[in-house]
C-alpha cells in the first residue's frame, strides 16, 4: 500500500515546480500553464486527504471539483486577456509589458 | 499498485519539470497534457473515478486545448536567441526550494497525527459519482449555483475582452 506522505510530498514538489514556473517564465501562456500545475497539486492534496483521513465522506473530492471549475474559468479569462494584450502590443513576453512599472 | 504509483509519479514530475523549463512553448503545452493525464491516473488510484474522468474532460480536453489555441494565436519566434526565463530565475529557484523545505518540515511535524496507510477498500464509499451528485444537490447546492454563475461570467468576460473595435 502507498503511505499518505508519498502523495503529500508529490503535491508539494509539484506546487513548488508550479511556483518556479509562474515566477520565472517570460511567456504569459507559460505562466498560465504553471498556475494550472499549482492548482492540480492542490487537487491531489485534497483528494489524497479525502481518501486517507475521511474515506466515508467525499468533501475533499467536491472541493477538488470546485477548484477545477474555478481553474477552468480563470484559464479562459486569462487567455482572453493574453490574446487582447497580444493584439494591442504585439508581444506576450512579460518583461516587455512594463508600462505600469515604476 | 505501488509500481503504478511510482510510474505515475515519475511521469508527473518529469513532465511538470519540462513544462516550466522547455524553450518551445507548444511542447510545454503538450507536456502539460501528459502531466494532467498522469494526475488523472493518480485520482483513479485514490478511488476518485468521477474526478479522474472530469480531469481528463475538462483539464486535458478543455483547458490544455484552449492553451494550445492561445499559443498558436500569439505566435512568437521560438529560436535559440529567445530566453525563456527572466532575470529572477536564480532567486526564484532558491525561494521555491526554501518553500519546499518548509512544506516538508510542516509535513514532518504533522506526521504523527496523520494515518499512514489507507483504510481498507471495503470501508471506502463505493459509489462515488452518485454520492458526489447527491452532495451537490443537497448540501452544496449554493456553491454549485455560484460556480455556474462564475462560469457564465467568465465566458461573457472572455467574449467582451476579445471583441474587436467599437
Amino acid at each position: 500500500m502507498i503511505p499518505l506522505h508519498h502523495y503529500l510530498i508529490l503535491s508539494s514538489v509539484l506546487f513548488c515546480i508550479g511556483i518556479y514556473g509562474a515566477l520565472t517564465r517570460r511567456n504569459a501562456v507559460a505562466i498560465l500553464m504553471a498556475i494550472e500545475l499549482m492548482l492540480n497539486a492542490v487537487n491531489i492534496n485534497l483528494v489524497a486527504f479525502a481518501r486517507y483521513v475521511t474515506p466515508m465522506k467525499i468533501q475533499g473530492q467536491i472541493f477538488a471539483v470546485f477548484v477545477m471549475t474555478v481553474a477552468a474559468a480563470e484559464a479562459v479569462v486569462g487567455l482572453a486577456l493574453i490574446i487582447a494584450i497580444y493584439r494591442a502590443r504585439d508581444t506576450i513576453f512579460m518583461d516587455k509589458i512594463d508600462l505600469m512599472k515604476w | 499498485m505501488t509500481l503504478s504509483f511510482y510510474c505515475l509519479e515519475i511521469i508527473i514530475l518529469f513532465s511538470a519539470l519540462k513544462v516550466v523549463t522547455n524553450r518551445n512553448i507548444f511542447h510545454c503545452g503538450l507536456y502539460l497534457a501528459v502531466c494532467l493525464f498522469g494526475i488523472a491516473g493518480l485520482y483513479v488510484l485514490l478511488n476518485a473515478e468521477l474526478l479522474a474522468a472530469v480531469q481528463v474532460l475538462i483539464y486535458v480536453g478543455g483547458v490544455v486545448v484552449l492553451i494550445l489555441f492561445a499559443v498558436m494565436l500569439t505566435k512568437n519566434v521560438t529560436g535559440h536567441g529567445i530566453l525563456q526565463a527572466n532575470e529572477q530565475a536564480r532567486a526564484v529557484f532558491l525561494a521555491s526550494a526554501l518553500l519546499l523545505f518548509l512544506m516538508l518540515k510542516a509535513w514532518k511535524q504533522a506526521k504523527p497525527l496523520l494515518p499512514e496507510f489507507p483504510p481498507s477498500e471495503t470501508t471506502v464509499l463505493s459509489q462515488t459519482p452518485s454520492a458526489i451528485g447527491q452532495q451537490f444537490i443537497t448540501t452544496y447546492v449554493l456553491p454549485f449555483e455560484v460556480a455556474s454563475a462564475v462560469l457564465l461570467v467568465a465566458m461573457l468576460g472572455a467574449i467582451i475582452f476579445l471583441k474587436r473595435g467599437e
